[in-house]
Formats: C-alpha cells, structure tokens, sequence
C-alpha cells in the first residue's frame, strides 16, 4: 500500500499536473469566496477544459479546486458574516465577531492554518482507513441518517448560547421551510402554492446567500460605519498571528480534524454536522469560564470547524467514489468529470484505479496548504475589507450575492428568493433570533423526514429499528449526552447559588 | 405606547407574527394525505407550543419572566434594555433599497439594473463624489460581465420587460 | 479521446467570443450553423445526460458544416421540466437544442400536471445511444439467489424494492415491471439518484432493486450484486432469465431513453444537418470506445425513428398511468 501511497505522489509531481493543481486551487479559492457559486460552478467551468487533458492530470485540476473552495468560504464567512457553503456557518458564529473586533486577520490566518492541519490529518486519516472504508460506508442507512439529521439539529440548538428558546423556533421555521416542495416519499407537491420554481424546495443557496450575505448588508446599511470601528487593531494585524494561534490550541485542531474526517464522510449532511459538531464539542469541552466567550470571537471558534471542514474533503470523496453517490453538489460535477474520462464511480474504482484516486487524495491535500498559505499571505489587505465604510461594501456585495444566486443555475427567481430571505434574515438579527438553526434545519431537514420515513418503510413501521442497529444506538446516546449536559450544568449551578431570576420589577 | 403585561405591544409583533404563519401551514397541511403531512404537521404543532412560550416570555409576569430566564437568557430584561435601538424609517429605508435592487434585476436585467443600483447607491443615497460613483458603478458592472458572460459563458438575465423568460 | 490542445481551446474561444457578440444580430438560416448552438440540458450538471451532452457535444461539432461550438447548458429546476419548456418555447432556428429523459418526462407530467409543453410537437433529432433495459437484482449477502426465490417470497409477503421518487423513471420501471411479473411490491421511495437506490439493496434496507444495465454492471462486476433476471427481450447477461424466458415481453419496452430534440416547427434542412451531425458523433471512435467501457450501446436514431419511439411510449405509459398516480 506505501507503494501506491508513493505512485500517487509520484505522479502528481510533474510540472504539469502541478501548473494545474495551482490553477485549479486559484480558481476553488475565487469561486468558494463568492456566494453562490462554489466548488460545483468551478468544476463545471473547468469540465471542458478537462478534455484534452490524460485522467491524471484531470484529477490534479479537481483536486486542486476542491481543495481550495473551503479556504475561499472561509473568508467571506468570517469577512462578512456570510459562509461561502453550509459548512462554513460554523466558522462565522466567532469568526466575524472577531472581524467586528478588528481581529478578522487573526481570524483569517487561524482559520488557514485550521485549515492546513485539519487537511492533512484528515488525509492521513482516509489513507488509513481506505481499505475498509467501502464498508463502513455500508453501514450507513436510513436510520442512521435520519439519527445524524437528528443529532445535528440537537447541536446545533444547543449552540446558541443564551438563546434556546428562539434558538429552536428558527429551527422548526428552517425545517417547515425545508418541506415545501415536492415530497419524494409520498409524491405530490406540499406548501407550494402553485408557484412552480418551488417544485424543487426552497433552493437552498440562494436563501443561504440572502440570510447572511444580504440580511448582513441590510444592518451594516442600518448601522453605518464598517464592520469593523476598530481600525487601530485592523492595522496591527500580523500574518503569523493566526498561526501562532492554532498551533497553541492543538487539541482543538486534533478534535476538529478527527470529527470531520468520521462524519464528514456520510453523504450529504456530512460537511454541515460535521463542522457544527465540532464547534460544538469544542464548545462543551471548554472550561466554565470560557463558555461565555464563544459565540463573541474566541479563536477556538474559528480553528474547531475550519479543521472539521478540511478534513472532511477527503472523506467526502469516499461514498463519491466507492459507490456513486454523491456527498453534495460538487462532488456530483466531479463525478461527472470522472465519468467523461472513463473512470467509472463505484466498487471497482478503489481496486482499478488506486494510483489515480491517491493522486487525487494528495492533490486535494496539497492545494488545501496552498490555499492556506495564499490565505496566509492576504491576510493583512484582506482585513481591510472590515475598513471599508458600509457606503461603498454594501453595494460591491450586494451586487455580487444576488449576481451569485442568479448564476446557480441561471434562474431568475433565485433572486427574489435572495431578497426575501434577506428580509427574513434582517428581521432576525433585529428581533434577536438566531439564523444558525435556520441554516441546519434547511441543510438538513428534508432528508431528515425522508430517512424517517424510509426507516419507516424498512422496518414496517416499527420504532425499534432505532434500538436494533449499533450506530444508531451510538447516535442516541450522543444526543441524550448533548441534551442533558447543559441542563445538568444549569441544575448544579443553581444548587451552588450562582443563578437568580430577576424580578418583576427590574427593567 | 400601550403596555400588555407589562410589555409594549410592538415587543409581541416577532411572536405574533410567527404565531400567525404557523396557523396558515397547519391549515395547509391539513389539506395533504396523512403521509405527506405527518411530519410537516408535526413539527409545525411543537412550533405553535414553542412560540406560545415566546409570547409568554415576553410578558413581565412571573411565568415569562421565569420562562425567558430559564429558556432564552440573553432575551432577558435587563440584557435586552441596553441594546441600541435604531429609527424605523431608517431601517425600511435600508430594506426598500435592497428590494428595489432586486425588483430591477428581474425587471431590466443584470446589465441595466447593476450601475443603476450602484450608481444610485453611492451617489443619491451615499452622496459621494459623482465621479467616484460613475467610476464603481461601471467598474462593477465590468467586472460581472466579465466574470458570468466571458469567463462562465452565462447569459445574463435579460429582464422581464426584455423579453426574459 | 481526442486530444484538444491549447491551440484548439484558444481557437474555441476566439471563435467563440465574437460568435457571442455575433449572436445579438440575425443570421440567416441558409448558412447553417453560424453561430453557437446551445444544448440545453434539463438536470444538473454530473449527472448522467449531463455527461452524456458533454462528451458527445464536442464530438458532434466535428461533423457540423461550419465550425461552431455547442454549449452545453444546464436547466435543471422542477425535476427537469423547466429546461424542457426552455426548449419547447425558444425559436426552432437549430440554434437551441436538448437531450429528453423519455419515458422520464411523461412520468414527471403525470406528477406535476400537463405543464408548459407537448411532448409529442418537439422536432425530433434522434437519440444519444440505444436505450437502457432493467434488471432486477439483489444484494450479495441476501439470502434469494434466483428469480424463483424471488417469485417465492412474494408469495410469502409483499418484496420491499427500493426507488427513486415517484417522480423518477425507477419508481415506474419497478411499479410496472412488478405489475407484470406478478410480485407483491412494497416500495421504499425517496432515494435520491442512480447509485444511491441501489447501494440501498446491497446494504439491505431492501430485498431487491430494478435498475438499468449500465448502473447495474458496474455493482456486478466487483461481486457486491447479484442480477436475478433482465427486462431485455434477450438477456445480455450470461445465466439470467430474460423477457421472453419470463413470458412477458412487454417488459422490454421500460427503458430509459436519451433523445435529442428542438422545439416545435423545425424545417427539414436544419434538422437533417443536426440528425447527420449527431449520427456520425456517434459512430466516432471516442465516442465508441467510452461507450464500450460503459456497458453502453451507441446505437443512432432516426428522427423518425425517434418520433416513433415517443409515439409508443406514450401509449404505453397511458396504460400503466393508474398505478403510478400519486400516492
């Protein structure tokens, strides 16, 4: 196995599946940053230029694009409050106070190195368990998804500090929103209301890019000012501080990069839980004291998920590859270029390929330190961005978010889409409702009706296919153990005397 | 401004509102086959009990006030008295300009309603230098006719009134 | 595969930039093509016709007159009947074409309603290959081991098969083809794309699996599947009962068909340069090899003969409309 480990590097190391690799990360780096467009636009761009060109050195190009989406999310997620994929909400819940603070270059060079480490673990990590990664995929059905749809929700409520309540009021809106549409189980259209551009759901982008990129505009346009009033620690931002930052808590990287690279590989919801899982945990495992801080720029809230979002490209390629299904939409584009130059997705392409998919496993690795280290590098200009008066960002971005949401897929309704849901998104941020459990419960919500009913199916209508099967148990006690801590932790502090309910006449 | 248990009236509006669009989907559910809306309908009934709670907790009751406590702290009295409040109409203003850009997108088009926006933006609302506004606008513009029409070989909206589907 | 060197992508470009700013004045038919034809495809990109569109569209400009580019496009909203009403409304100048998922689409308008398009106007052009035939198969690990077995456990208690939604060609070919093989069905629906469904069977959420050839093969031939029978008239699969060993060879007529089309009103010439033009694509050596490797038959249409094909699906899915109505 070192051998083809070694081939793989080998053929990588050509001047021109390099110059392609290189390529392929600016162009993941550009396109990750800007909403809507993402790791799925550059490789359908990229999909005729591939051609011309031997399988290999396709694969460079791909993994090079694939490796630099996330860094190129990260940035508008932390810039501008605005994930650049479903994944990088996690980043923005610290990520952009940290911008609002002056510290977004800390953030920024945090977040690439997060980024690096989280890559490279996970790598190491896949590498390791490729061989019977085929059947662990295996292990996964319905139950278990419909449980991790579950599991991700549960976290996610529990993230919002302070805000449980509201907290789990967007998340029922988010999940009522994700039911409109064409029902896969039963058939027939439900909550459309005639209006044919829902047939497919609330398309999940677009309403994305209007909760964040536009709701985030329409307060800064509100507020005046910059993101950032704090430009005297803005122009102190070094390259090395963010770097210094994630090597100083390696524990979270380590925890970030192990849950990314495990759940990141279910197909789907992976990327989504996977980084709100390990910003999570990293939540939980931190002291008492600290608690508090995350949610308003504790760096630790930046490193958790960007190393779970990196180590989880590499394992999302395993159900892509081994089977043919596809993680997300990206990976669906790159199946199709896989397909063009006749390697077929499935069983067969683990044993009759292996050099070309660890060629790609360390092309995707590589382009991810690069992006890093680009990311590095503009830290300091980019940390200006936070500068700019809102007169001058709101409409640059504006521009950009709902030219974005209309090159999906060229329809023009995305954009009312974007501009309703950026009224719903402002209306939150005003009324103080927390728009991260919108996000999981849209992600997340349709599959997790259409695994329960399909569990449904299966076991013909008995529950206790939830009890029966070992990762489903492993998923329940996961949630239980979510669930009851914060409420074991209110209850003890209680007893300690530390909490008192403020009378009525307060206010 | 008239107080309800304690609380303005416009403080409920949040809840009131998701209250009443709760109701809409259950009554639109109830018109699907058992299948189809037995989760939507589901969820939407812990929506109606969860959204009383919110009703409740901002009132300055007892219960509410217990209830905000224990379930939304950061929601409480004395964090929220602070937060700054901005004017109405400046906040509408804020909205109507962002709606309106999106009504021109899909009425004249990427390519007319992009500088006009821009333009607009910067210059009448903005009141920056004229040429400063000319100079974003038509550099905005070229950047997204680059990026969609050249680069990604997109057609870009025509707009409704331009014969766009 | 053909080589396209740098010269011939900058050439495509420089061609295709003014053909683009070309494209806004009126071009006369006479001098077909002589600007860029779009070629819209009503899914998202990756996904199967995709592929298809995109290896074969540059093939096809090979054998067009002039040289010209084809763009491919994708319009994938409502399950694929927007880009399909695209195709339907845009002008039949030749210069917009698309490939159609038949029976796919007839089932799509059952759940969805009439919508904006006839199916039976559309100018036909031909079709990208022969069209894919069923199996029905099982995982590895599961206990039947022939269609007997199968027909065995039927009798005990209804076979669970799992589909894609109501709204997908699977869910028919697996409704229909039951129907007429007289097995008691319980369908696990929802499943979303090709693999997916039937990596469902292999893991054992579900006794079996309907699925074309080519999907299938590829599961069979590293052992994870069994294939326990063929909806083809003659089996292509060594030591299966076939259509005819079943005694239903209506069962041959559930396939999965790749048609190109263009909207309504098409004149003869312009379609006979796209039909010749999509024709020799397909007998290209690329494009046969590709196909080779992918258990695929590269076998070109006829307009007519497509027209024809669309005629009888349409009768035949009017039959088996009843059971396919939305649950």
């Amino acid at each position: 196995m070192l051998q083809m480990w070694l081939n793989g590097i080998e053929g990588l190391l050509q001047l021109r599946e390099l110059a392609f690799l290189g390529l392929g990360m600016f162009i993941g780096l550009f396109f990750g940053a800007i909403p809507g467009l993402g790791g799925a636009a550059a490789l359908a761009l990229l999909m005729p230029l591939t051609y011309g060109l031997e399988p290999f050195t396709a694969l460079a190009l791909s993994g090079g694009v694939m490796g630099g989406v996330p860094m190129g999310g990260s940035i508008t997620a932390i810039l501008l409050n605005t994930p650049g994929s479903a994944p990088n909400a996690a980043t923005a819940i610290d990520g952009y106070p940290m911008a609002q603070q002056g510290r977004a270059g800390l953030a920024i060079g945090a977040a690439a190195s997060a980024n690096a480490t989280g890559g490279i673990i996970g790598t190491v990590s896949v590498l390791a368990i490729l061989p019977i990664a085929k059947d662990i995929v295996l292990l996964f059905g319905p139950p278990e998804f419909f449980l991790l749809a579950l599991l991700g929700l549960v976290i996610v409520s529990t993230t919002s500090r302070g805000k449980l309540l509201r907290g789990l009021i967007t998340g029922a809106f988010g999940l009522m929103v994700a039911f409109i549409g064409y029902n896969d189980v039963s058939g027939g259209e439900r909550f459309t209301y005639g209006i044919e551009y829902l047939w497919d759901g609330v398309h999940l982008v677009p309403a994305l890019i209007g909760l964040f990129a536009v709701a985030e505009m329409i307060n800064l346009s509100v507020k005046g000012g910059s993101v950032s009033n704090n430009a005297a620690s803005v122009k102190i931002t070094s390259m090395t501080g963010g770097l210094l930052q994630t090597f100083r808590h390696w524990p979270t990287v380590i925890r970030g990069s192990l849950i990314g690279t495990i759940v990141g590989a279910v197909p789907g919801v992976g990327g989504v839980v996977a980084s709100f899982l390990s910003y999570s945990m990293t939540v939980q495992a931190a002291k008492e004291s600290e608690r508090d801080t995350f949610g308003k720029g504790n760096i630790k809230g930046v490193i958790a998920p960007e190393a779970a979002i990196n180590a989880k490209d590499c394992s999302a390629l395993i159900p892509t590859l081994a089977f043919g299904i596809p993680g997300g939409v990206e990976m669906a584009v790159f199946m199709g270029i896989l397909i063009v130059h006749g390697m077929q997705p499935g069983p067969l392409m683990l044993v009759d390929h292996q050099v070309e998919i660890y060629g790609l496993i360390w092309a995707l690795t590589a382009s991810c330190v690069l992006a890093s280290l680009v990311g590095l590098l503009l830290v300091r200009p980019l940390s200006r961005v936070t500068l700019l008066d809102s007169q001058i960002l709101v409409p640059i971005v504006l521009c950009v978010a709902f030219a974005g949401s209309y090159a999906i897929d060229m329809t023009i309704e995305n954009v009312v889409l974007t501009a309703v849901f950026g009224v719903i998104g402002y209306l939150m941020i005003r009324f103080d409702y927390p728009r991260l459990t919108i996000v999981i419960a849209l992600v997340l919500g349709a599959s997790a009706e259409r695994n329960f009913h399909q569990s449904m199916l299966m076991s013909d209508g008995k529950w206790s296919i939830y009890l029966n099967r070992p990762i489903c148990l492993v998923l329940l006690a996961g949630m239980i153990a979510l669930l009851l801590l914060p409420v074991a932790r209110a209850v003890s502090q209680q007893f300690a005397g530390r909490k008192a309910l403020p009378q009525r006449g307060s206010a | 401004m008239k107080r309800v248990f304690g609380t303005p009236v416009t403080d409920y509006m949040p809840a009131l509102g998701l209250f009443a669009i709760t109701i809409a989907y259950l009554a639109t559910a109830y018109h699907y086959s058992p299948d189809a809306r037995a989760v939507p309908a589901g969820v939407a009934w812990v929506m109606l009990v969860l959204v009383s709670f919110d009703l409740i907790s901002r009132t300055r009751t007892n219960i509410g006030l217990a209830l905000m406590h224990w379930l939304n702290p950061a929601g409480d009295p004395d964090q929220t008295k602070d937060q700054k409040r901005y004017p109405a109409l400046k906040q509408l203003s804020a909205v109507i300009w962002v709606a309106g850009f999106a009504a021109a997108l899909v009425l004249i088009g990427i390519l007319y309603a992009v500088p006009l926006y821009v333009f607009s933006s910067l210059y009448f609302r903005g009141r920056r230098p004229l040429l400063l506004a000319i100079g974003m606008s038509a550099t905005a513009t070229a950047m997204i006719w680059l990026l969609f029409a050249v680069v990604l070989r997109l057609e870009l909206y025509p707009g409704m009134l331009f014969g766009g589907a | 595969m053909n080589r396209y060197t740098r010269r011939d992508i900058v050439m495509s470009a420089a061609f295709a930039a003014p053909a683009l700013i070309a494209s806004r004045k009126a071009c006369s038919a006479a001098a077909f093509p002589a600007k860029d034809i779009q070629f819209i495809i009503p899914y998202a990109p990756g996904g199967g016709f995709d592929v298809y569109v995109r290896l074969i569209g540059p093939v096809m400009e090979k054998y067009l007159p002039n040289k010209v580019s084809i763009v491919p496009i994708n319009v994938a909203a409502g399950g694929g009947s927007r880009g399909v009403a695209q195709l339907y409304r845009a002008k039949p100048d030749g210069y917009t074409i698309g490939i159609l998922n038949i029976p796919g689409m007839f089932v799509l308008q059952q759940q969805q309603g009439a919508g904006a398009y006839d199916l039976s106007k559309f100018s036909w052009i031909g079709a990208m290959g022969e069209g894919e035939r069923y199996v029905i198969s099982v995982g590895a690990k599961s206990p039947l081991k022939t269609f007997a077995d199968l027909k065995a456990l039927s009798a005990k208690r209804p076979v669970k098969f799992s589909v894609t939604g109501p709204e997908g060609t699977a869910y028919a070919a697996t409704m229909i083809g039951s129907q007429l093989l007289g097995l008691r069905t319980q369908l696990i629906t929802g499943y979303k794309g090709s693999a997916d469904y039937v990596v469902a069977a292999i893991r054992g959420d579900s006794d079996a699996v309907v699925s074309t050839v080519p999907t299938t093969l590829r599961f069979a031939r590293s052992g994870t599947i069994r294939i326990l029978a063929s909806f083809e008239t003659r089996s292509s699969i060594p030591g299966v009962p076939d259509a005819t060993t079943l005694g239903q060879p209506a069962l041959d007529q559930i396939s999965v068909e790749r048609l190109v089309a263009a909207p309504p009103g098409l004149p003869a010439d312009i379609q006979g340069v796209l039909a010749t033009a999509l024709a020799k694509a397909l007998a290209d050596p690329t494009v046969v090899n590709w196909a080779k490797q992918n258990d695929i038959v590269m076998r070109a249409k006829t307009p007519q003969a497509a027209a024809q094909l669309v005629a009888q699906q349409r009768v035949f899915f009017d039959k088996w409309k009843k059971y396919l109505a939305a649950g």
